[in-house]
């Protein structure tokens, strides 16, 4: 895996010829260290993700993901406390029911069941980071862009 | 009962009942004979107009966002579930309302009479033994049509024939002859085709959204009406672009907002005037809830919607 | 102006010629609705009813960009400031309609005493309504929705139509007649052939036909009678099965209010022009947060009132053609003819 990683910190990831974009939702306090532990660590990580914070996964209004996906993002990962531990108590309880139906839902619209995925992650589990986005955008790659893009088309 | 006397039955009891309410929401003819159109009621002079049967389409629990006070209406099985979850929800209390269940064998939908008849203007329509017979303006001869084939979609899987919540009742209510199929069943089929062909599909049923917003106007959980977030401008979630991102976010608000609380009326695709298959986003957050919590929207009146609590340890969630 | 013939098997010829020098338009099923559309198949054959979305679209888009910028980084040198590029001109192609119905083109009339009658012309309106053609296809058969004759339109209307074509099916032909230049340019065109005095004569009997079999309304003194009923508690009535939704005006062939917005993603954004519909609550929502037009009734009459009295006072015609559209698409039964009916008898 390390090799793969070494190939691609080279360049931004591409998948048939584009720039691959995948937005990350992590939680505030648990998902977002753990990815900034990874950093600290000098982890390798694959280029083409962005992070969004946001402060307790149960602040994930479902919208997020959508409106990424129909604005050209071609996979959404989305992580927080292990449910137990969230930093607000619940809210990860509560994410995980929304979360859930949101994934049973994506492959009915068309796109890939493996475009989305949701996750616990952390403050101190960097390698797993580390190894979750890099099977992600791996996979992301083998799926190639999702051709739900945003066209500014002008009225004929 | 022949569908007469389920009428005169049905005008008894709300002559009766009118001088507790403020209102009455039934059904009368419409301007097209397949479609009747709501009455209201307020005196027993126009308790003379009701009229019910395989017309009765549309689903009335959605006026209860648009009057205050005593109301009664007249529901068949599938508009009932929706006044329970408006009661789980606290839109209405419960003593505010009258109730009357009427028997349904299933409802004709125009649209699918439209598409048989190539869009020829109907001049009379009638139900008998299972047939629907329609004359047309140009000509004296009687079309016949298996019901099957001109019912809506929910009503081939009908399983809450009996309404989930009635103060009075006429007739009896039998599972419709009609109702052949499972459950899910266009959910399933439609779940079958590829990952291309779904984003197809949805591209060019997307695509021909106009945003008039009638499915978000006519469904009896949308209440926000037009508080809702597609029309809010801080933050701005949609851009009035009626391209298909756009149009599907719309569609996607509605999707996520409805989960947990769909009751399945399909009032959503009746209104459509582009004969969008809308419901079948809705149908199929149902199917996944029912699925991972073993929730159905509007069952009872006190259950409490799944995605609004939690447990510890979810039984069908790794 | 003269009369030819087209002979139906000569449509797809006459098409493809048409194709070279427009963008051509025909009623076609875009998988479960009917609209003008580009794209095959095509509705041609059709012998009655009109699409569901009308031609409006065609001089009245549904969104119309009326401006867009960019802010451009100078890349050579980080120092200079950001250029913006804005971009606002009207290129429109040369569309040619084939197969709207009369009451989809007289609305281009009623169109124009607002958006070009007075000082201030609407540019976008004009350019494509310079840049269209019309090939309207009469009525031989009306539906039951229709009223076009009760307000002062016709199964053949000829207002703003290039040409207009009668079906004559015994002859599987179209009896063409032109009613403007482009229209006798087309007519001129090799897929047309004479036509004889026996056909002429069959279609001015097939459009008597047509119209007496419409029924009539007596709308006779509407206008004042609107505006006597304004207080009148009969609109409570009429309105309460209502939705708000905005299925009538998108679907009119005439109404014309419109929304102005703007957006932004990162550096570039846009100005953009959008059908908005009376129905809505927010229409007439203010600033302030007061609604002038807060409840059902208030909106419901308001759309009336416009079409068939206010309308009429600024330029003598109803604001509608009759086409029925409302009718048949309203998902609650509402009839403007029994609206109509209703205020006549107050």
């Amino acid at each position: 895996m390390v090799d793969v990683l070494e190939e691609t910190n080279k360049a931004p990831i591409e998948a048939a010829g584009k720039p691959i974009k995948i937005v990350a939702f992590l939680c505030n306090w648990c998902s977002y260290a753990g990815a900034d532990t990874a950093g600290v660590a000098r982890l390798k990580q694959p280029y083409g993700f962005r992070v969004i914070r946001i402060p307790c996964s149960g602040r994930l209004n479902l919208l997020y993901p959508l409106r990424a996906f129909f604005d050209g993002a071609d996979g959404v990962l989305v992580s927080g406390c292990h449910p137990g531990d969230c930093h607000y108590v619940e809210g990860n309880y509560y994410a995980r029911r929304r979360l859930e139906v949101l994934k049973n839902f994506l492959p009915f619209l068309g796109i890939e069941p493996d475009r989305f995925k949701y996750t616990w992650i952390s403050a101190t589990e960097g390698t797993k980071w580390q190894e979750t986005i890099t099977q992600f955008t791996l996979r992301i790659q083998e799926l190639g862009p999702l051709s739900i893009k945003r066209e500014k088309v002008d009225a004929e | 009962m022949q569908n007469n006397e389920i009428i005169n039955k049905a005008k008894e009891i709300l002559k009766n009942k009118i001088g507790d309410l403020d209102l009455i929401v039934g059904y009368q003819k419409g301007v097209n004979p397949l479609s009747n159109s709501p009455l209201f009621i307020k005196n027993t002079e126009d308790i003379q107009r009701f009229d019910y049967g395989f017309f009765s389409s549309q689903s009335l629990p959605q006026y209860l966002s648009y009057y205050k006070g005593k109301i009664g209406l007249v529901i068949k099985g599938c508009d009932s579930r929706a006044i329970n979850q408006l009661i789980v929800e606290e839109r209405v209390m419960r003593d505010d309302l009258f109730v009357l269940a009427m028997p349904c064998a299933g409802t004709i939908n125009a649209k699918k009479v439209d598409k048989n008849l190539s869009g020829a203007s109907i001049k009379t329509a009638k139900v008998e033994d299972s047939t629907l017979i329609v004359s047309l303006y140009d000509d004296n001869i009687d079309i016949k049509i298996p019901l099957g084939e001109v019912v809506f979609d929910k009503c081939l899987s009908c399983s809450y024939y009996e309404p989930a919540i009635m103060d009075a009742s006429v007739g009896e209510f039998n599972k419709p002859p009609v109702a052949t199929k499972e459950g899910y069943f266009d959910v399933s089929e439609f779940s079958s085709k590829s990952n291309d062909e779904l984003l197809d599909f949805w591209r060019t049923e997307f695509s021909r959204c106009i945003r008039c917003y009638a499915c978000r106007n006519a469904c009896p959980m949308c209440y926000c009406q037009f508080n809702c977030l597609a029309n809010t401008r801080d933050p701005k979630w949609l851009s009035e672009r009626t391209t298909f991102e756009e149009n599907a976010m719309f569609h996607m608000i509605r999707a996520t907002h409805l989960m947990g609380r769909c009751t399945g009326c399909q009032e959503c695709e009746r209104v459509c005037p582009m004969n969008i298959p809308i419901s079948l986003l809705f149908r199929k957050n149902n199917e996944i809830v029912e699925n991972l919590f073993g929730y159905v929207a509007g069952k009872n009146a006190d259950e409490q919607p799944p995605l609004l609590t939690f447990k510890k340890t979810e039984e069908n969630i790794p | 102006m003269g009369y030819k013939i087209l002979r139906k098997d000569n449509i797809d010829s006459l098409l493809r010629e048409l194709r070279s020098k427009y963008l051509v338009y025909l009623p076609s099923a875009q998988s479960g609705s009917t609209c003008l559309t580009s794209n095959e198949p095509s509705l041609l054959k059709a012998t009655s009813g009109n699409t569901r979305l009308s031609a409006k679209e065609m001089t009245f888009p549904q969104i119309e960009l009326l401006l867009a910028y960019e802010y451009k980084k100078n890349l050579e040198d980080p120092f200079k400031p950001t250029s913006i590029e804005v971009k606002t001109d009207l290129e429109y192609e040369k569309k040619l309609i084939f197969g709207a119905r009369p009451c989809d083109v007289k609305a281009i009339m009623l169109f124009d005493n607002v958006y070009s009658g007075g000082e201030f012309k609407d540019p976008y309106f004009n350019k494509r309504k310079e840049n269209a053609v019309f090939i309207t296809i009469g009525c031989a058969i009306p539906l039951a929705t229709c009223f076009c004759t009760s307000v002062g339109c016709g199964p053949f209307d000829e207002t703003c139509s290039d040409v207009i074509m009668t079906p004559l099916d015994e002859d599987n032909s179209f009896l063409a007649k032109s009613l403007s230049p482009v229209g006798e340019e087309i007519l001129s065109m090799n897929q047309f052939s004479t036509a004889d005095e026996k056909q002429i004569a069959r279609s001015e009997e097939m459009a008597k036909k047509a119209e007496a079999g419409i029924e009539r309304i007596d709308l006779s003194g509407i206008k004042e009678k609107l505006l006597a009923n304004f207080e009148d508690p009969i609109w409570e009535d009429l309105s309460s099965a209502c939705l708000n939704c905005g299925i009538c005006t998108y679907l009119c062939p005439t109404c014309h209010c419109f929304n102005i917005t703007d957006d932004r993603f990162g550096l570039a954004g846009e100005r953009i022009r959008s059908w908005d519909a009376c129905m809505f609550p927010p229409f007439t929502l203010e600033a302030s947060g007061h609604n002038p037009r807060s409840t059902r009734d208030k909106r419901f009459k308001n759309r009336f009132n416009h079409k068939f009295s206010y309308y009429p006072q600024n330029f003598n015609e109803f604001l509608c053609t009759g086409c029925g559209r409302c009718i048949a698409a309203c998902p609650v039964g509402i009839d403007i003819r029994e609206v109509l009916k209703r205020n006549m008898e107050r």
